[in-house]
């Protein structure tokens, strides 16, 4: 039992990293696949360039979410100051995972859903560029679920700590 | 509004048009489609033909000329303009018919300068192909042209220097002997070779060379290399010194693109104009048309009408039980955030303007969202600098955001201050934990869930505030039952189970404050039920709405939970500052590091700010649409859009300026 009585700082990192890297994948496979898309409509609407860039840009938002909620983890568990001196129970490591749980799977999978709303956001302002407002308000909607997710995970964080 | 007819002389038709679309009062109505049956006084078929081709003409010019300004503005930017006082007069605008002519021509001569430049650009790569080819062949003495005798054939050309004696051992082998290769010039790793051989072995030749990977020499001129690389030298430079002519063309008209702004400008308002002069019903010697007009313009535009034409003009006064574009009308302030309901829709004729509601909310909750001294004054000295430095035109689209996000900058500061934030926790990094900005209240990052509370209950205030404009138009429609049995009722359950929830934190002793709440949601619960369905007859089934209609409790519910967004975005704005300046603090320590860190902290906080201002803007936006408008909105009319000057280029003074 002695390994897994050392396992609390690892678990720690563990749920800390999840939550950067799903959703910063999730992200980033949102950007590039609506990034392919703009291409599509620049090669024919050059102009449309900056209020394409917002729209790319919506679904980006989760990975920063995942990325706050990997800084709270690490200050709140004293992991940042203390290193491999950091005195984290194996439980509590499994505590910190369990926290940042929503974020880790409601980021990943609400960003692949917002950069659906957005591809067709795209093909709405190519036709009519004035809707551009709309189309941010509209992918916005899904964005809500990774914000209350965000806040399930910190609220956790700022009760575990 | 008002509605506005005028029956007037047919010769008069376009200069009262003129004179409405130089008002820019009157939405004119199409009422062509309402009564197309009896339109068919007069046969215009020529007419409008003519009008038809002129108006497809214009467009056509006018998408070429648009995409010309497109490449003038992003190759000529640099170029200075002759003039750059983007503000004419009504008149200069309307003498363009007059100068049109000369107009075209400076755009025909553009074209033309475009496509000379792109069909020398095109000769000059292939000339310069044909130099690359010949750069190796220049030593070699043969006129080119010579590639045949009476019989034989001379190919000129490549082998790779090691199939040399390989073709010419094949050659032996196939018994075509006869073939002489001659190595003219020597290469690196190939030849240059002339190869002659008789006529009748042409065809055995060519498949032999094929094999061999001969390359042969694409040109075929008079002269030796060395005379054609020369004179293709002067044909280069001759070319270089045409397109540095064409050129300086582009860039005299470059100087001269407030022309084609001026052009573009007249296209579209006279599109505007024709669209407008095929609405009016014509007979043989009049024309017919209606429209809406402000209130407040309708008495002097009738007279100015009545003035200057030979027409009969009616004002209709439009009641609220009409329908008619709207209009809003607010306060300088209010009017800030007037296109945050413009994105929405516009609202029916007979609710309030919610503008006011719209904007005090989005104040607040903008402002509470990015909550940071820094960011705030960072948005509103930028804003403060578009609208009064670079004059920004405050009518314009992107004008009334700026104005909108200078208010939302202040409100940001305010906040800020109230949460202790200025470029997140930047003082107390940088000075290794010597200064503190001071909160006026708490700080979110240390009390998370009192922030929590206090979110979901500016929530309920912004609920509550639907719900009073609610009242009003309950009231405007004269249902005022309504009021009592659909929102007095949520009041008191709210307020209610608020109290009941939380009310033990109030520490009032007088009396028992929860005891109060649930009365007053009990109350409210009972009139819910037994009201909610007052349209139904059976009792049963008026039962069983009134069942259901407490199931909005739900809604509620949701409405306020979604408040709780605005303590998400608090903390992210805040984490993200944290995280930037945490980096920064890394690296600084010396020269150098101090350099990075200053540049860390300029990109990081710039990048925060446009990420957490563009969250604050559309969610504020959102709590507005979905939860405030959710209350009372019901929409369905659209914006007063008047016949009038618009132009895309060029701004038009008014007649003061």
């Amino acid at each position: 039992m002695v390994v897994l009585e050392k396992l609390g700082p690892f678990l720690t990192l563990l749920a800390a990293a999840m939550a950067a890297f799903l959703p910063g994948l999730g992200s980033a496979k949102a950007v590039s696949r609506l990034g392919q898309t703009i291409n599509g409509v620049l090669t024919e609407q050059p102009e449309l360039f900056g209020r394409a860039l917002i729209l790319q840009a919506l679904p980006g938002t989760q990975g920063i979410y995942g990325l706050l909620t990997l800084f709270l983890i690490l200050t709140r568990s004293g992991l940042m100051e203390l290193g491999f001196s950091a005195d984290i129970t194996w439980y509590q490591g499994l505590l910190w995972i369990a926290a940042s749980l929503p974020i880790t799977i409601v980021g990943y999978i609400s960003a692949l859903y917002q950069a659906k709303v957005c591809e067709t956001g795209i093909s709405l302002i190519a036709k009519r560029s004035d809707q551009h407002a709309r189309v941010i308000v509209l992918a916005v909607v899904v964005e809500t679920y990774a914000i209350f997710a965000l806040l399930a995970s910190v609220l956790a964080i700022f009760s575990l700590s | 509004m008002d509605k506005i007819k005028i029956l007037g002389l047919r010769r008069d038709k376009a200069t009262v048009l003129q004179f409405l679309q130089k008002e820019g009062v009157v939405e004119l109505i199409d009422t062509r489609v309402l009564n197309s049956e009896s339109s068919s006084q007069v046969d215009e078929t020529e007419q409008r033909l003519a009008l038809q081709k002129k108006e497809a003409e214009i467009l056509i010019n006018q998408t070429q000329l648009n995409s010309v300004i497109q490449t003038l503005e992003n190759k000529y930017a640099n170029v200075p303009q002759e003039s750059t006082d983007k503000k004419i007069s009504l008149d200069d605008l309307l003498m363009v018919k007059d100068r049109e002519k000369e107009f075209l021509d400076l755009f025909d001569l553009l074209k033309l300068t475009e496509e000379r430049k792109i069909d020398l650009a095109a000769e000059r790569e292939q000339i310069q192909r044909e130099q690359d080819i010949l750069n190796d062949w220049r030593k070699v003495e043969i006129d080119l042209q010579q590639t045949s005798t009476q019989r034989t054939l001379i190919f000129l050309g490549r082998l790779e220097k090691s199939a040399v004696s390989d073709l010419e051992q094949e050659l032996t082998e196939l018994s075509l002997a006869e073939t002489a290769i001659l190595i003219l010039e020597s290469g690196e790793t190939f030849d240059l070779t002339a190869i002659v051989a008789l006529r009748e072995h042409e065809l055995a030749i060519n498949q032999l060379l094929k094999q061999y990977d001969f390359n042969y020499l694409p040109i075929e001129k008079s002269g030796t290399p060395n005379q054609i690389y020369r004179s293709n030298e002067r044909k280069i430079k001759k070319i270089d010194s045409t397109m540095i002519e064409l050129e300086t063309t582009m860039k005299s008209i470059a100087a001269k693109r407030l022309d084609f702004y001026l052009l573009s400008d007249y296209y579209t308002v006279t599109l505007e104009y024709y669209s407008a002069s095929k609405i009016p019903e014509d007979s043989l010697y009049t024309f017919y048309l209606e429209g809406y007009i402000p209130r407040k313009d309708s008495r002097k535009v009738k007279q100015n009408l009545e003035d200057d034409f030979t027409v009969f003009v009616e004002l209709i006064e439009l009641g609220p039980e009409d329908e008619y574009p709207i209009l809003l009308k607010n306060k300088p302030f209010a009017g800030a955030f007037q296109t945050i309901l413009e994105m929405f829709g516009a609202p029916s004729t007979k609710e309030i303007d919610p503008t006011p509601g719209v904007a005090i909310f989005s104040f607040l909750f903008f402002g509470m969202m990015l909550s940071d001294v820094g960011y705030g004054l960072l948005l509103t000295i930028g804003c403060a600098y578009l609208l009064w430095k670079a004059k920004i035109d405050t009518s314009s689209e992107s004008g009334q955001l700026v104005r909108m996000l200078f208010l939302c900058g202040i409100s940001s500061t305010l906040w800020g201050f109230v949460f202790g934030g200025f470029f997140g926790d930047m003082l107390t990094v940088m000075s290794d934990n010597r200064i503190t900005f001071p909160c006026l209240w708490f700080n979110p990052m240390d009390e998370p869930q009192k922030l929590l509370i206090w979110s979901m209950i500016f929530g309920v205030i912004h609920l509550f505030g639907g719900m009073i404009m609610k009242i009003i138009n309950e009231i405007k429609f004269g249902k005022i039952s309504n009021v009592f049995f659909d929102v007095i009722p949520w009041f008191l359950i709210i307020i209610g189970l608020g109290l009941l929830l939380g009310g033990s934190s109030l520490n009032i002793s007088t009396f028992d404050v929860g005891e109060v709440g649930k009365w007053l949601a009990l109350v409210g619960a009972a009139i819910v039920m037994l009201f909610a369905g007052r349209e139904k007859k059976n009792i049963f089934s008026r039962l069983i709405s009134g069942i259901g209609g407490l199931y909005g409790v739900v809604n509620y519910l949701g409405d306020i939970l979604s408040y709780t967004r605005v303590l998400a975005l608090v903390l992210a704005t805040s984490v993200i500052a944290t995280v930037i300046n945490f980096l920064a603090s890394m690296v600084s320590g010396g020269i150098i590091g101090w350099f990075f860190a200053v540049v860390i902290l300029i990109g990081g906080h710039l990048l925060n700010l446009a990420l957490s201002g563009l969250s604050a803007y559309v969610h504020s936006s959102r709590l507005q649409y979905v939860e405030f408008f959710g209350q009372f909105f019901e929409g369905g009319g659209w914006f007063f859009k008047p016949l009038k000057y618009k132009t895309k280029y060029l701004k038009i003074k008014k007649n003061d300026e």
